[in-house]
């Protein structure tokens, strides 16, 4: 039944008024949403996109970090080793549960970075050469 | 390395680095390089989050050839701070 090479999601289950709901990160809940091809519907207070708040801003960033590592294929685990930061720093961060400090992001997104250029490499495996070094 | 030889004209040296600094910002925030202004703030008014601030300080650091200071980069808010820091970096001390 479970399959271990497909991506994981965390939720949590209450039951309110006698329904089952299931709670999950939002990032992980666009995530879900951008794979199935719907767009989320919100009723509830919208949030202006660009009026930055901590916890608006450690979403967004847990949002893309997921959905950039998911996109090389990376595990949590692997995209932490390779950034050299503790797998439980970087679950806590995709959790939107810490705000990460500059040099954090910088080593995730030069890992990520290198990693996206490795993918594109595979996908395209004899890229023309570059004119200029 | 020596894409940036030595402006004698501050003011010119300036705008030049502004209009580079709004290409690279442009493509990381909400904004479009011909409508970024220098007062806008990178968070609140041009939607970058702490991603896209790392990705800034490194485009910023491989176009220019400098190396901004973490600090630096992390307390960088707006738009005219990016230019004096980088005009600070590529002509330090020329305010003169």
């Amino acid at each position: 039944m479970a399959d271990l090479n497909k991506p994981t999601i965390d939720a949590q289950f209450v039951v309110l008024a006698g329904v089952r709901y299931a709670i999950l990160p939002e990032a992980e809940f666009h995530w879900l949403c951008e794979n199935a091809g719907v767009q989320p519907n919100s009723t509830g207070a919208e949030v202006d996109p660009l009026m930055s708040t901590p916890a608006a801003d450690r979403d967004s960033l847990a949002a893309k970090l997921v959905q950039r590592r998911r996109a090389v294929a990376l595990t949590q685990a692997e995209l932490a080793r390779r950034a050299g930061i503790r797998p439980e720093t970087l679950n806590r961060i995709e959790r939107g549960r810490r705000d990460p400090d500059f040099a954090t992001v910088r080593k995730l997104v030069v890992a990520m970075n290198a990693a996206e250029r490795a993918h594109l490499a595979d996908e395209h495996p004899n890229p023309k050469p570059k004119s200029s070094a | 390395m020596s894409n940036h030889p030595h402006v004698t004209d501050p003011a010119a040296a300036r705008a030049r680095i502004l209009a580079e600094v709004r290409e690279i910002v442009a493509e990381f925030s909400t904004g479009a390089a011909d409508t970024i202004r220098e007062d806008q703030r990178l968070e609140e008014d041009l939607g970058c989050d702490s991603i896209d601030l790392v990705e800034i300080t490194m485009q910023l650091e491989e176009h220019f050839d400098i190396s901004i200071p973490e600090d630096t980069a992390d307390e960088t808010r707006t738009v005219a701070a990016i230019v004096d820091g980088v005009m600070q970096l590529l002509h330090p001390g020329g305010q003169h």
